[in-house]
C-alpha cells in the first residue's frame, strides 16, 4: 500500500512538471530547478544502550538499529552564479523500521525480540545546501559538491506490539529535533537547456535522543546518524 | 502551475506536521492521577519481564539462592509475568500519597495457571532499603529481587496472582516516612493495593477468581494479620489467611525489648517504630533527644528507610548496630526497682539468649535512659498481660506512657477470625520472638478463651520443632527447616544460625508451608 502511494505521487508529480511546463511560468520559478527521483537512505545509526528505570544492567543491553528505507527525492535549486547554486532538498518522509538490538547477556525472555522491529518512526528531513558546480555552465557532464544544514524532525512514531512487548506496556515515543551539518557530491548530466539527470551522495550529522514511555516510566536512547543518502532524479529548468 | 503550487503547498504542509503531539503507542492505556485510594495511575501497569515456567526455571537454577529456592518451591508449572504498579494510598496520619507495588501474573496454557486464579495479598518484612521494590528482579543484586523471587516461584509459578505492595514511604511513593508497624494505616494500604491491581488484571491478560489470600512475613505477618482484621471488620472477602513470624501482640514485643530482651534488628526497629508513631499520633516526643542520645538523635526522625546502605549508616555512626540501651544501670525511684533494673540490664536468663540480650547494651547507646526508665515505670503500673509476666494475656488496660499506648493501638490481640488462619514462624527466632506473638496469639485463640474462633480455623506451625509423625502436612516445612539450620550451623556455628534465622531460614518454609495451607482451605472448598 504504502510503494502503491508513492506510485501514486510520482506519476502525479511528474504530471503536475508536464503541465507546469506547457503552462506560463510565474516570476518568481524562473530559473529554478525542480528535481525529482529516488532516494535511498541508509542511516546507518548507532544508539546507545538504554537508561532509565526497571532495566537490567547498567549496562541495560537494550538497544536499536534503524533500517534503510526508499523515498521519492524532490529538490527545488536555484542559480547565485553559474558554479554556485543553492537547492532545497526534500522528500517524501520515510517512515523507517527500527529493530531491537539486544546484548546476547540478556536472558532468552528477551532475547527472543533481539532483531524485531519495535518501532515504526517517520522523519522529515529538510537539507539546505550551496553547492558548487565544477565546470562550464554548458558542459554535458558537471560534477558537484554541496555544503549544508540539515533539521530532522521525527514526527511519527508508533511503538510495534512486540516494542510494546519489550517495553512492557503501550509506549509512548518520542524524539528530539536534530539540526546538523549536511553534505553531498554528484554528478548533473545535461540533456538540454531544461531537462537534466542527477545523481548523488549525501550525508548529514543527525543526532537524536529517544524518549520512550511505558506506563509512566521513561527509558532513553541517544541515536546518532550518519546516513549514506543515494539519489537519483531527474531536474526541470523553468 | 497550479498544480507545481499545490505540489509545493504539500511538501509545505508536511513540515508544519511536525509539530506533533504524541506517539501511537500501539495499544491502549490510561492515568488516573485522582490520588485516591485504590487508584492505579498507569493502566496497564508496566510489565517489568515476563517468563515462561521453563525460563523461570532456569533462571532460579543460575544461582544458588534460586536453586534453593526452586527445591523448596518446587518446578515452576506457570509462567510468570512481573508488573510494576502506582497506586493511590493513605499515609500514617491519613494524607493522602501514592505507593507502588508487584503484581505477578501465571500465565500458561496448564490448568493450575489458566482462567480465573486466587489472589494472594503478600506484605513484605522490614526493609531498610528506601529504594525497594520488590517488582524489580531483573538483577538478583536489587534490593526486592531475593523477596520478589521468592514470591513468583512460591506462588505466581503455581497458578496464583500475587499482589505485593512495596508500601507507602518507599520507592517512588512521595510520602516522607514510613508509617511502620501502624495497623490502621498498613491494612489500608493493602486494600488500596489489593483494589488496583485488581483494576489492573483484566488489562495484563489475568482474572482473579474471587478467592483472597492474604500472608506476609515479619513485619508483613503483623500487617497480614491487620488487613485480615480490617476486612473482616468491613465485611469483605478473605478465604484464608497465614500470617508468618510477625509482631502480632505488638505492644508485648515492645514490652520485652524494653525489659532488656532486646531483639536482633531492635536499633532499625525502634526509630522506625518512634517516627511511624511520631507521624500518626504527634505525641511520642517533644524533641528527639526525648528518646535519642543527643550523638543519634539529629536527623534520626528521617534517617529511616535510606538510600544509604544500612551497613553504611553503622559505619558512619548514624545508627548503632546492635546497642539499643545503655549499659549503665538506670537510677530507679526505689530499691525494689533499682534491683529490677540492674536484672535487666542487660538480663542474664534465658542464659542461651543472655548473648543476644547482652549485644543491645553499650555505651554507644540509642535510647536514652530517662526514655527506657519512663516506659518501664508506666509498664510495672499499668502491666501488659503476657510481658514480664503471663496474667490475662491481653494488652494492657490503661497504659499512660504515649509509646505504651501507641503499641497498645497497633497490637492485634483483640480480635477472632472467622475464615481459616494459619500461623506459621519458629521457636528460635531472635528477632520476632515466638513465644510472645505466634504462641501468645494461638493461647488466645484457643478455647476457653473469649477470643478462640470456631472450631477448626487455627493451624499454628512452628517449622522449627519436631514432626508429630505420619499424617502431618507440614513435615516436608519442617524437614527443610531442620536440613537449612544444620547446614547453617556447620558452616558458621550458632551465631551464623541467629544471624540467619529470622532474614533467612525460616522464610522460605513457612512461605512453603502456607502455599500448601492455602491450597488446602482451596481444595476444601471452605
Amino acid at each position: 500500500m504504502k510503494s502503491l502511494n508513492t506510485l501514486t505521487a510520482s506519476v502525479l508529480a511528474l504530471a503536475c512538471l508536464g503541465s507546469g511546463a506547457a503552462s506560463a511560468q510565474t516570476e518568481w520559478l524562473a530559473g529554478t530547478t525542480v528535481r525529482l527521483g529516488y532516494t535511498h537512505l541508509a542511516p546507518n545509526s548507532s544508539a546507545t544502550d538504554a537508561v532509565g528505570p526497571l532495566l537490567p544492567g547498567p549496562p541495560s543491553g537494550v538497544s536499536l538499529k534503524v533500517d534503510s528505507q526508499r523515498t521519492l527525492f524532490f529538490s527545488l535549486a536555484r542559480d547565485i552564479n553559474p558554479n554556485v547554486e543553492v537547492e532545497l532538498a526534500l522528500g517524501l518522509p520515510p517512515t523507517h523500521d527500527v529493530r531491537a538490538e539486544l546484548s546476547p547477556a540478556l536472558p532468552p525472555n528477551v532475547q527472543r525480540l533481539n532483531g524485531q522491529v519495535i518501532a515504526k518512526v517517520r522523519q522529515i528531513a529538510p537539507t539546505l545546501y550551496v553547492n558548487y558546480k565544477f565546470g562550464e555552465a554548458n558542459s554535458a557532464f558537471r560534477p558537484f559538491v554541496g555544503l549544508g544544514v540539515n533539521y530532522t524532525n521525527f514526527d511519527k512514531r508508533e511503538s510495534t506490539a512486540l516494542g510494546n512487548q519489550l517495553n512492557g506496556g503501550p509506549t509512548d515515543l518520542r524524539l528530539t529535533d536534530s539540526w546538523g551539518l549536511a553534505a553531498q557530491a554528484g554528478l548533473n548530466y545535461k540533456i538540454n537547456d531544461k531537462w537534466s539527470l542527477s545523481a548523488a551522495v549525501l550525508t548529514a550529522r543527525v543526532k537524536t535522543q529517544l524518549t520512550a514511555t511505558t506506563a509512566g516510566q521513561a527509558r532513553k536512547i541517544d541515536i546518532r546518524f550518519r546516513p549514506t543518502v543515494f539519489t537519483l532524479s531527474a531536474g526541470y529548468v523553468f | 502551475m497550479k498544480y507545481l503550487n499545490g505540489l509545493a503547498l504539500t511538501s509545505a504542509a508536511i513540515l508544519l506536521a511536525a509539530c506533533g503531539g504524541g506517539s501511537d503507542t500501539g495499544g491502549s492505556s490510561s492515568v488516573d492521577n485522582s490520588g485516591a485510594r485504590g487508584s492505579l495511575v498507569h493502566n496497564p501497569p508496566l510489565r517489568v519481564t515476563g517468563m515462561t515456567a521453563a525460563e523461570f526455571a532456569t533462571r532460579l537454577g543460575e544461582t544458588a539462592n534460586g536453586k534453593s529456592l526452586l527445591q523448596i518451591a518446587g518446578t515452576p508449572k506457570c509462567g510468570v509475568n512481573f508488573h510494576y504498579m502506582e497506586y493511590g494510598t493513605v499515609g500514617g496520619a491519613s494524607e493522602a500519597t501514592n505507593a507502588t507495588g508487584a503484581i505477578m501474573v501465571p500465565t500458561g496454557s496448564d490448568p493450575a495457571c489458566a482462567g480465573a486464579r486466587p489472589i494472594v495479598l503478600y506484605a513484605h518484612g522490614t526493609t531498610t532499603d528506601r529504594a525497594y521494590n520488590i517488582a524489580d528482579i531483573l538483577d538478583p543484586a536489587r534490593p526486592g529481587a531475593s523477596e520478589g523471587s521468592l514470591l513468583g516461584a512460591m506462588y505466581a509459578a503455581q497458578g496464583f496472582i500475587v499482589v505485593a505492595p512495596n508500601y507507602a514511604g518507599y520507592d517512588a511513593s512521595r510520602l516522607a516516612y514510613h508509617p511502620y508497624l501502624n495497623a490502621d494505616q498498613q491494612s489500608k494500604e493493602m486494600i488500596d493495593a489489593l483494589a488496583a491491581a485488581r483494576k489492573a488484571l483484566p488489562n495484563i491478560g489475568s482474572a482473579d477468581s474471587g478467592k483472597l489470600l492474604l500472608t506476609g512475613y515479619s513485619q508483613g505477618g503483623h500487617v497480614a494479620m491487620a488487613t485480615h482484621r480490617a476486612l473482616q471488620a468491613a465485611g469483605q472477602t478473605v478465604t484464608a489467611s497465614a500470617p508468618m513470624s510477625g509482631p502480632y501482640a505488638l505492644a508485648a514485643q515492645g514490652e520485652a525489648t524494653y525489659f532488656g530482651n532486646v531483639n536482633l534488628g531492635s536499633t532499625v526497629f525502634t526509630p522506625m517504630l518512634v517516627t511511624s508513631f511520631q507521624r500518626a499520633y504527634g505525641n511520642i516526643y517533644t524533641n528527639l533527644t526525648d528518646v535519642y542520645e543527643p550523638g543519634f538523635a539529629p536527623g534520626m526522625d528521617t534517617l529511616l528507610p535510606s538510600t544509604t546502605p544500612i551497613g553504611t549508616l553503622f559505619a558512619e555512626g548514624k545508627l548503632p548496630q546492635t546497642t539499643l540501651f545503655s549499659s549503665t544501670v538506670p537510677t530507679a525511684p526505689t530499691p525494689a526497682l533499682q534491683a529490677l533494673f540492674n536484672n535487666i540490664t542487660p538480663p542474664t536468663t534465658p542464659a542461651s539468649l543472655a548473648p543476644l540480650f547482652a549485644l543491645g547494651f553499650g555505651t554507644k547507646n540509642l535510647i536514652t535512659n530517662q526514655s527506657r526508665v519512663d516506659f518501664l515505670l508506666d509498664a510495672l503500673a499499668n502491666p501488659d498481660g503476657a510481658v514480664p509476666a503471663v496474667t490475662t494475656g491481653a494488652t494492657a488496660t490503661a497504659p499512660a506512657h504515649p509509646m505504651r499506648k501507641a503499641l497498645k493501638a497497633n497490637d492485634l490481640r483483640n480480635w477472632s477470625p472467622k475464615r481459616p488462619v494459619m500461623l506459621c514462624g519458629g521457636n528460635g527466632d531472635p528477632t520476632v520472638f515466638y513465644s510472645i506473638n505466634t504462641q501468645l496469639m494461638k493461647s488466645l485463640w484457643t478455647a476457653p478463651s473469649p477470643l478462640a474462633p470456631a472450631a477448626g480455623l487455627l493451624t499454628v506451625l512452628d517449622v522449627d520443632s519436631a514432626s508429630p509423625g505420619a499424617g502431618d502436612p507440614f513435615a516436608a516445612a519442617r524437614a527443610g527447616f531442620a536440613q537449612a539450620k544444620a547446614a547453617t550451623y556447620a558452616a558458621g556455628g550458632a551465631n551464623a544460625v541467629t544471624q540467619a534465622y529470622h532474614g533467612s531460614l525460616v522464610p522460605p518454609f513457612c512461605n512453603a508451608a502456607a502455599r500448601g495451607f492455602f491450597q488446602q482451605v482451596l481444595a476444601s472448598g471452605i
